[in-house]
């Protein structure tokens, strides 16, 4: 045999190859209103306009999200009678991904696309669209660093820059993603995964039909899931694998999500409340503007 | 009436993000009744009240509407109050600029976009202008600034037979405006999208225009010319009337 790889050590010890325990979510950070608002809506820059800003990071996923509107739609064919129109685009830096340092277009990558539109039903499910009729609220999500899960970083990052531009939300809309995958003989599921985690878990069964990666017939899922986690609902949840477990197996894992969506959930309530004691220690002159950080 | 605030699942002025719950929407005390009643940034859901925006809980008793009810029924108005943002932008945003927005009958200036040939021209209104207090009715000068900008520009169009007091349908429209032109207008009607425009008023029309050969200001010479200060080339315009701009005493 070949000496043992670091991964091999912490799978033997249940730990993951970042070190993590299955139940750990990465480290969050969340940080509000990272754009000064501006109210310039015509120049160029892809911050213009911005009423609300957040910048997430998951691990090593960086998100920002800036947050347009509620404002005048610009063609009237996307204009609806009785609520907002909810726009939302996902772009990526050209140094986000780790492996091709290809720019990809926004209009044209396809899993960009599929991306935005999920994102955009789970914040529709949320936002209070009705409110605001013929109007339009735009989110542009930048993905800043890709390690995994940036559908859950954008979906986080734009909650808070939704609230952060004093749009109304019915609640809080938290993803965080689970997974499970056969790690060393066993099955595991483990909560917010990683690139190389998420590798695993759809290499083997998104390879349309190929022989399994892992060895052995297990399910692998990775889910990603959007909840608001105060009123216990599901807004999103992306499988795209096959279960032979039926039900139960996609149970189990859901279960696992939501726990993450959960904690997820109390670091973003944390970080929010923890800013706002900032503001209004501002307000009264106890405390420092600090701008950024 | 003296009455002590309703018990509320968060203390008054804490910090609430969206989806926490207030309360229920009707309280049951000892001996007293307290009714909430959604204000701004919360909303009601299966007999709860739960907010909707990031802010500072605030409660207000709601004195207006007197209980005609027999029982005594405290109404209280909940509200979440977004946090002071302009604390942390240091741009020139100004609150109540956001709040205004055009209505019909109000005088704005515009900017010319485009103009599409034999039927009408797009504008983007940029401000309002107030109008003047009148002569003598009301001598007391208002507070009111005389430009006020808008947030954001919002779009309008100024059709052909709005243009001239008499309206032919022969106006060639390149022959009153041209775009880049600033204009004054009346808003005359909401259309579907935007607003309708009008020039029909002498003192409403272009008010500054670039000569298209030379890229100069361009100066009014009559009613329906301008002159290029530099080169002297005349372009055809529906000229405003100069308005008397009274100073304030």
């Amino acid at each position: 045999m070949t000496s043992l790889r670091r991964t091999d050590i912490l799978s033997l010890i249940h730990l993951r190859s970042d070190g993590r325990r299955p139940n750990e979510i990465r480290h969050m950070s969340c940080h509000l209103g990272a754009l000064p608002p501006t109210t310039d809506c015509g120049s160029a820059l892809p911050t213009s306009g911005c009423s609300g800003s957040a910048l997430v990071s998951m691990g090593l996923t960086q998100v920002l999200c800036v947050v347009r509107g509620p404002c005048d739609v610009g063609r009237r064919s996307e204009e609806l009678p009785d609520r907002a129109t909810l726009e939302v685009t996902m772009r990526t830096t050209p140094f986000s991904p780790p492996g091709d340092r290809r720019v990809t277009n926004p209009s044209t990558d396809r899993r960009l696309i599929e991306q935005s539109h999920l994102l955009q039903t789970a914040l529709s499910a949320s936002i209070l669209l009705h409110l605001f009729p013929k109007s339009k609220i735009s989110v542009a999500v930048m993905v800043l660093a890709d390690d995994g899960g940036r559908l859950e970083a954008s979906i986080n990052a734009a909650t808070l820059a939704l609230m952060d531009a004093g749009i109304p939300l019915k609640d809080m809309v938290c993803a965080c993603s689970a997974g499970r995958w056969n790690a060393g003989g066993s099955d595991e599921i483990v909560v917010d995964l990683n690139r190389r985690e998420i590798q695993a878990a759809t290499g083997s069964a998104g390879g349309g039909g190929g022989a399994p990666g892992g060895g052995g017939t297990s399910d692998t899922i990775y889910l990603p899931v959007a909840t608001m986690p105060q009123r216990g609902t599901v807004v999103l949840a992306q499988c795209e694998s096959r279960l032979s477990g039926g039900a139960e197996a996609f149970g189990e894992v859901l279960e696992v999500a939501m726990k993450g969506c959960q904690m997820v959930m109390e670091i973003m309530a944390a970080a929010v409340r923890e800013r706002g004691a900032g503001l209004w220690k501002a307000k009264e002159g106890k405390a420092d503007v600090i701008l950024v950080d | 009436m003296t009455s002590s605030s309703p018990r509320l699942r968060h203390p008054l002025n804490s910090r609430i993000t969206p989806g926490e719950r207030i309360g229920s929407v009707l309280l049951r005390g000892v001996g007293e009744k307290k009714m909430l009643i959604p204000g701004k940034g919360t909303y009601v859901r299966q007999g709860n009240l739960y907010s909707s925006l990031l802010g500072t809980l605030h409660a207000q008793e709601d004195t207006s509407t007197a209980s005609d009810t027999t029982e005594n029924i405290e109404r209280w108005i909940i509200s979440i109050e977004p946090e002071p943002k302009k604390i942390l932008s240091q741009s020139s945003y100004s609150a109540n600029s956001t709040t205004i927005s055009p209505k019909i009958g109000d005088v704005i200036l515009g900017r010319v976009t485009k103009v599409i040939r034999p039927t009408h021209a797009t504008v983007d209104i940029l401000a309002i202008v107030s109008e003047q207090p009148s002569t003598s009715s009301q001598p007391a000068m208002t507070t009111q600034p005389f430009i006020q900008p808008l947030h954001e520009a919002y779009s309008g169009t100024l059709r052909t037979n709005e243009i001239r007091p008499n309206s032919s349908l022969d106006i060639e429209i390149s022959d009153c405006v041209r775009p880049s032109d600033i204009l004054l207008a009346r808003i005359h009607a909401l259309g579907e999208k935007d607003y309708i425009l009008s020039t029909v008023e002498a003192e409403l029309g272009v008010i500054k225009a670039i000569c298209e050969s030379s890229g100069r200001e361009m100066r009014a010479v009559s009613w329906k010319e301008m002159e290029c200060v530099s080169t002297g080339v005349k372009e055809a315009r529906k000229v405003a009337k100069p308005r008397v701009v009274k100073s304030e005493e």
